[in-house]
């Protein structure tokens, strides 16, 4: 049983939770305050004790309320709150409600506060004012105690909705509460324990209180009280709903049920059929840490059978490793598991990185041993294991982050990982969590660079946008990073020069941009002709690829530099004056450092735009003129498919438009608001790229040549650099 | 609209050189008058104020010559400025009566009586024509002399080309008002024009009714010629190039249904529209050759990804007409079989330089993406080959060109796992490179492009690349196949005159190889194909073939290749 009190201590406001055993029978409760200073909460731990309330449960809750309106400061705001909630709801009038409440007072108690969002001052819904409209309004609830679900959901339903039709109550702590009363009322009335209606609260048209009910079953079914099976059942039966909010509810209602009888406790991780399996191991979570050597033998012994094994993999790792014996114990144990039974096999990759990760001792074999075990299932595991992995390396990653990352390139080499796979966002399955965690960057790039060979030219930078972001971000030097990002760029092998020009286009700011002209003037020669080859390999934008390699143009070595302006010549025939703006500018920014090469620029640009105007005159080139009707036809299919992958590809991302619904508009004017007179031109959008010349010209050789140029390795295919350039 | 207010407005837009001073002729033919000189003939000598010289009657039907003065475009109304011009046309007609015409080939031309005649698709202006009228009566005191005005003009073309042959019906004055109006018309497929074309054909009279026949050949040529011109006006040759090349072959099938490719008379007309033909060919090359020969000349840079298709589409398209234009210029101008093997040479070597030049300059020249681009790339490499002087880099250059064609097949396979199209229907083709996926229809099963270019290769000695291309082949499942024509049921000479030719060819399928390209050669070197005599090339028109391949897709003939690369 739970009961919350505000009280003063050393002048601080505070609410105080006071946990009940057995009302009855406990004289002195422990208190523990809801600070956000740890030092003052310990010390209240430590010192404060209460006496223990002795009067019968049935008033616990007007008693309570008894105590927060003894206050007369406090009662005065909260009535004063209350009544302008029933008049308005939760929004306040800074002018008209001034002089009704005590502004001040209210904040300092953090009854009210600012919301930036709206501009408005908004009622706090926290237990006190919960507690206060309890007192006041709630209809009485004693005189109509729900007989079944129906009447439960109808009178939840009644008492939570404001009035003049303003909705369900924004409060959610004050319906929790009503519904917590409610089953108390239930319980205390009838006796009913509540395991009949369950199940029926899976019927779509009760279901929208289910959560609630969840909730409040949750904060006081041990306190009602009801007895461990029925709770066992009703959880077992939560869990059905699938909802990310049984888990916290659960977890601390099981807890508290173990720590109120570990014989029934032991009894029912006993007898609770093979399907209880998450009930097992909530029940042998708790034992252990009530009871960690009654545990311990359990474990010991129900291992040997199979079908117990999976809901003790769930809970070994709550048991106190500090000591080597008993942790290789555990580990023996887990290698004992039969990893042909398929939830087994599952559950082995959460055990073992939890069992690293709680380590209470440094053992380098220990921990090789556990990465072992994990590292002999990858290989071969089928998906479902190679997710439980994937997500179980989450509890290792931050104490072990070289072996975890290890580990996770070898996930890589599953074949049952395909990119396909890790591309779809549906499939839940995802590296960047994991890397995110990770601080040093050498393992980020190593493991980048294994992705980057598993998943030749795959690399996509929003496959690790968290990653990318901590890259960014981190504190190593950017020189340092810059570094690392050229040796990926000029390495011999395709793949991984792929890999560095994709991430490079990720770092935009100035410093990174300064650093990287800093390091590119210091390379050799040939690594500098190497990166220039590499940047220009991927078709981008000369905006986001010629930037980096614009010192290049007025390079010591005037191969380097020669060559880079023979390729911007040609880029000019696909880019137009992009290339020669680009160059222009970093000119002037640097004195007019590369006159002579914009204007050699511009002269083979103007060469070539009079070449075109030469054919453009022949009108009976064009395709409008001499292949009108397949042209057209072609156009027509060739946008009905683009627009058809545009469509695929935004779904597949699961971005921005899988949250929003789908409107087509019947008008193409435009998107009007209707309470707003803005309008969004959002009814019709166009797009544009730049398609290469050279691709146009002859697309199958251009991918084919494309392609090879990016696989080509520099050091087994014997590229002339040497010979190029003379060093 | 009025069949004489067509006729005019047509005839006012013609300028001088090439228009007013080409279609004179016809009327002239027409009238019943011999030509004897024309602007054409005589390109580059001074005409001393005759454009035309031609002997016919007057309305007496008494033979005079004619010296005709044509002035055309800005000269065509006659005015001060126009008069008093340097070259205008008081200069010309003073150095038509001071300047003597000799013509040997006609007895008695001396004797006969001229008339002077200034023909001009004008007007007088009234404020000059006391001017004019004073000079002429001062110059030409005999009163021999005539102006042939725009109502003249229009008068005389209605009487005798239009009213007789063009427009005698209200069927064909409907397809002819058609074409004028919609030849310029993007996506406009001439059906009327071939209608048009199909019915004065039907109606061509026998080369007994002299005057008739001659007026109804004019008509023909003139007909192509108002096209040629409408398109000229648009600065848009395209759309005559299909008509002209309609317009000589139909004719010529005509001929050969009714076996008159004999008749000297008929034979003399044809070479008239050949003449015709190879001048407006000549028009279109000269406006695009230089700009087609530019790095990728021929693609439209404007078309964006539909250059996939239209780039290869158009640069064969170009390729296959340019070598049917390269073979005819080896008879002009006479058209008749000549001696001149100098000139033959030097055209050749001109002709191969640019070939190779476009080639080279075009990479889509070398990207088959039907099989039916077997045509434009055997046209080139029969004529490079078929050349008086074939030297050791030409057949390089063609064991090149057959190993780029090939290498474009084998990369569009690798990257776009097609191969070249059998089906002369380019929609699924056109699916297939937008969407990037293969339709149901999209049929390149079977092969007659690469038996040929292997064959070439073996013949060149090319045994490499040969080889190389077979193991690339070795895991397809293409079917290779020969198409030989079957001259025992159809008359193969009229078949590739009429239509795509289809059930025309026997099929051998399922050609298998051996493993060397010395086998092949030693295998298939001694093989003979039927070789057909053809009354074409009887006639004097050989070239012809190579227009009637390329124009109706129909492949070329075993027998003829293995001719032409021997």
């Amino acid at each position: 049983m739970t009961l919350f009190l505000g009280v003063t201590i050393d002048g601080f406001q505070a609410m105080i939770l006071i946990q009940v055993r057995d009302l009855s029978q406990v004289s002195k409760v422990n208190i523990c305050a809801l600070f956000d200073d740890p030092r003052r909460s310990c010390k209240l731990l430590s010192e404060q004790v209460v006496p223990c309330i002795t009067k019968q449960p049935q008033m616990i809750f007007s008693k309570t309320e008894n105590e927060i309106l003894s206050d007369d400061k406090l009662n005065k705001v909260l009535k004063s709150l209350f009544s302008i909630y029933l008049e308005k709801g939760m929004i306040l009038d800074k002018i008209a409600d001034e002089s009704v409440i005590d502004w001040d007072e209210s904040r300092g108690l953090e009854l009210i506060s600012f919301d930036e969002l709206t501009k408005k001052w908004v009622i706090v819904p926290n237990y006190f004012f919960a507690y206060t409209v309890l007192n006041g309004t709630i209809p009485d609830l004693r005189s109509k105690v729900p007989s079944s679900v129906e009447q439960l959901v109808e009178l939840f339903e009644s008492v939570t909705e404001l009035s003049d039709e303003k909705g369900r109550t924004g409060i959610t702590l004050l319906a929790d509460r009503i519904m917590e009363l409610l089953l108390a009322l239930i319980h205390e009335t009838s006796g009913e324990t509540f395991s009949d209606w369950i199940p029926r609260l899976d019927s779509e048209r009760i279901s929208k209180i289910n959560l609630e009910f969840l909730q409040a079953y949750c904060k006081v079914a041990d306190t009602l009280p009801l007895c461990a099976s029925d709770i066992a059942n009703a959880c077992h039966h939560f869990f059905s709903w699938n909802d990310l909010i049984i888990w916290p509810n659960v977890n601390p209602l099981i807890e508290r049920v173990v720590g109120q009888d570990f014989k029934e406790a032991e009894r029912l991780i006993l007898d609770l059929p093979a399907e209880f399996r998450i009930m097992r191991t909530l029940f042998l979570s708790g034992l252990i840490k009530h009871d960690p050597e009654r545990a311990w033998l359990l474990v010991r012994s129900e291992i040997e059978l199979v079908d117990n094994q999976s809901y003790i993999l769930g809970a070994i790792h709550h048991f106190e490793f500090s000591e080597q014996s008993r942790a290789f114990e555990a580990l023996r144990l887990v290698k004992k598991c039969n990893l042909g039974i398929e939830v087994t096999r599952h559950h082995v990759p959460y055990a073992v990185t939890r069992l690293v990760a709680r380590l209470g001792f440094e053992d380098v074999t220990f921990v090789d041993e556990c990465f072992q075990v994990l590292k002999d299932i990858v290989p071969s595991a089928d998906l479902p294991t190679a997710k439980q992995v994937l997500l179980s390396l989450s509890a290792s990653v931050e104490k072990y982050p070289s072996q975890t990352i290890d580990l996770a390139g070898d996930l890589l080499k599953n074949p049952n990982i395909t990119y396909e796979y890790l591309a779809d966002q549906k499939s839940l399955i995802s590296f960047d969590a994991l890397l995110e965690e990770v601080s040093d960057l050498n393992i980020v790039f190593d493991f980048f660079q294994n992705f980057a060979l598993c998943y030749p030219f795959k690399f996509d930078r929003d496959l690790f946008q968290e990653t990318m972001y901590q890259i960014q971000s981190s504190t190593e030097s950017i020189d340092g990073l810059c570094k690392k990002l050229i040796h990926l760029i000029v390495h011999d092998v395709g793949e991984v020069r792929y890999l560095g020009v994709e991430m490079l286009s990720c770092f935009k700011n100035q410093p990174f941009r300064d650093q990287f002209y800093q390091n590119l003037a210091e390379l050799d020669p040939i690594s500098q002709y190497k990166l220039w080859m590499s940047i220009l390999s991927l078709e981008a934008s000369p905006k986001t690829s010629l930037v980096w390699l614009l010192p290049l143009l007025h390079a010591k070595n005037e191969v380097v530099a020669e060559a880079l302006l023979c390729k911007l010549e040609e880029l000019t025939e696909s880019y137009h004056e992009e290339v020669i703006t680009v160059v222009e500018r970093y000119s002037e920014e640097n004195a007019g450092i590369l006159m002579t090469a914009v204007v050699r620029l511009k002269t083979h640009y103007a060469s070539f735009c009079a070449m075109l105007d030469i054919k453009n005159n022949i009108i009976e080139f064009h395709p409008s003129i001499c292949q009108p009707q397949y042209y057209d036809r072609f156009r027509e299919l060739h946008r009905h498919r683009m627009n058809e992958q545009i469509n695929n590809s935004l779904n597949n991302r699961q971005g921005i438009l899988s949250f929003a619904k789908k409107v087509v508009l019947v008008k193409g004017g435009g998107w009007k608001h209707r309470e707003r007179d803005e309008v969004t031109k959002l009814g019709r959008f166009q797009s544009s790229y730049t398609w290469p010349r050279l691709h146009l010209l002859n697309p199958e050789r251009f991918d084919l040549e494309r392609k090879l140029a990016l696989a080509a390795n520099w050091q087994s295919d014997k590229t002339d650099f040497d010979e190029w350039i003379t060093v | 609209m009025d069949n004489g207010l067509v006729i005019r407005e047509y005839l006012e837009n013609l300028t001088e050189d090439q228009e007013l001073d080409a279609i004179l002729p016809l009327l002239l033919i027409a009238k019943g008058f011999r030509v004897l000189a024309t602007p054409a003939r005589s390109k580059g000598q001074s005409q001393y104020g005759k454009d035309i010289v031609a002997i016919g009657p007057d309305e007496s039907g008494k033979l005079h010559r004619y010296y005709c003065e044509v002035k055309g475009g800005r000269s065509r109304h006659v005015d001060d400025q126009t008069f008093y011009d340097n070259d205008g046309i008081r200069m010309s007609l003073l150095e038509a009566k001071d300047t003597p015409f000799r013509h040997a080939g006609v007895p008695a031309f001396e004797k006969l009586p001229i008339k002077f005649v200034l023909a001009h698709n004008g007007d007088i202006k009234e404020n000059f024509r006391q001017t004019f009228d004073g000079f002429i009566s001062n110059t030409f005191p005999d009163g021999n002399f005539e102006r042939w005005d725009l109502d003249w003009l229009t008068h005389e073309f209605d009487r005798y080309l239009f009213n007789e042959h063009l427009i005698p019906n209200q069927v064909d004055s409907r397809l002819f008002r058609r074409v004028l109006l919609l030849i310029d018309t993007t996506d406009y497929n001439q059906v009327d024009f071939r209608q048009l074309v199909k019915n004065l054909l039907a109606r061509l009279p026998e080369p007994k009714h002299k005057r008739k026949f001659k007026s109804a050949w004019a008509t023909l040529i003139l007909l192509g010629r108002i096209v040629w011109s409408k398109c000229r006006q648009n600065d848009n040759l395209y759309p005559a190039i299909d008509a002209l090349n309609f317009l000589l072959l139909e004719t010529w099938l005509e001929i050969l249904r009714k076996k008159l490719d004999t008749a000297k008379s008929v034979t003399t007309e044809f070479r008239r529209m050949v003449t015709m033909h190879f001048q407006f060919l000549r028009e279109y090359f000269k406006k695009t050759s230089a700009a087609a020969a530019l790095p990728n000349g021929l693609f439209a840079e404007r078309a964006g990804p539909f250059e996939a298709i239209g780039y290869p589409m158009r640069s064969f398209e170009y390729l296959g007409l340019l070598v049917y234009y390269f073979e005819a210029s080896h008879w002009f101008p006479t058209f008749r079989k000549t001696a001149d093997v100098k000139r033959t040479v030097r055209l050749q070597g001109v002709h191969k330089r640019y070939l190779k030049k476009l080639i080279d300059s075009n990479s889509a020249c070398q990207r088959p993406l039907l099989d039916s681009h077997s045509i434009p790339i055997l046209a080139t490499i029969n004529y490079i080959l078929g050349c008086k002087q074939v030297s050791k880099a030409d057949r390089k250059f063609v064991g090149d060109y057959v190993i780029g064609n090939l290498d474009s097949i084998f990369v569009i396979r690798d990257v776009s796992g097609r191969y070249p199209s059998i089906s002369l229907n380019l929609n699924p083709l056109i699916e297939y490179v937008a969407t990037s996926e293969r339709p149901y229809n999209y049929s390149d099963e079977s092969s007659l492009l690469i038996p040929s270019l292997l064959d070439i290769l073996a013949s060149l000695k090319r045994d490499r690349p040969w080889a190389d291309a077979l193991r690339l082949l070795s895991d397809s499942e293409i079917d290779f196949q020969l198409a030989i024509p079957n001259t025992v049921e159809f008359d193969i000479e009229e078949r590739l005159f009429t239509d795509h030719m289809d059930e025309e060819f026997l099929i051998e399928s399922s050609i298998e190889y051996p493993a060397t390209a010395e086998e092949y050669r030693e295998a298939t070197g001694n093989r003979i194909f039927e070789q057909i005599t053809y009354r074409t090339d009887k006639a004097g028109f050989p070239f012809l073939r190579t227009l009637a391949h390329v124009y109706y897709k129909s492949e070329f003939f075993p027998g003829d290749v293995r001719a032409s690369l021997s």
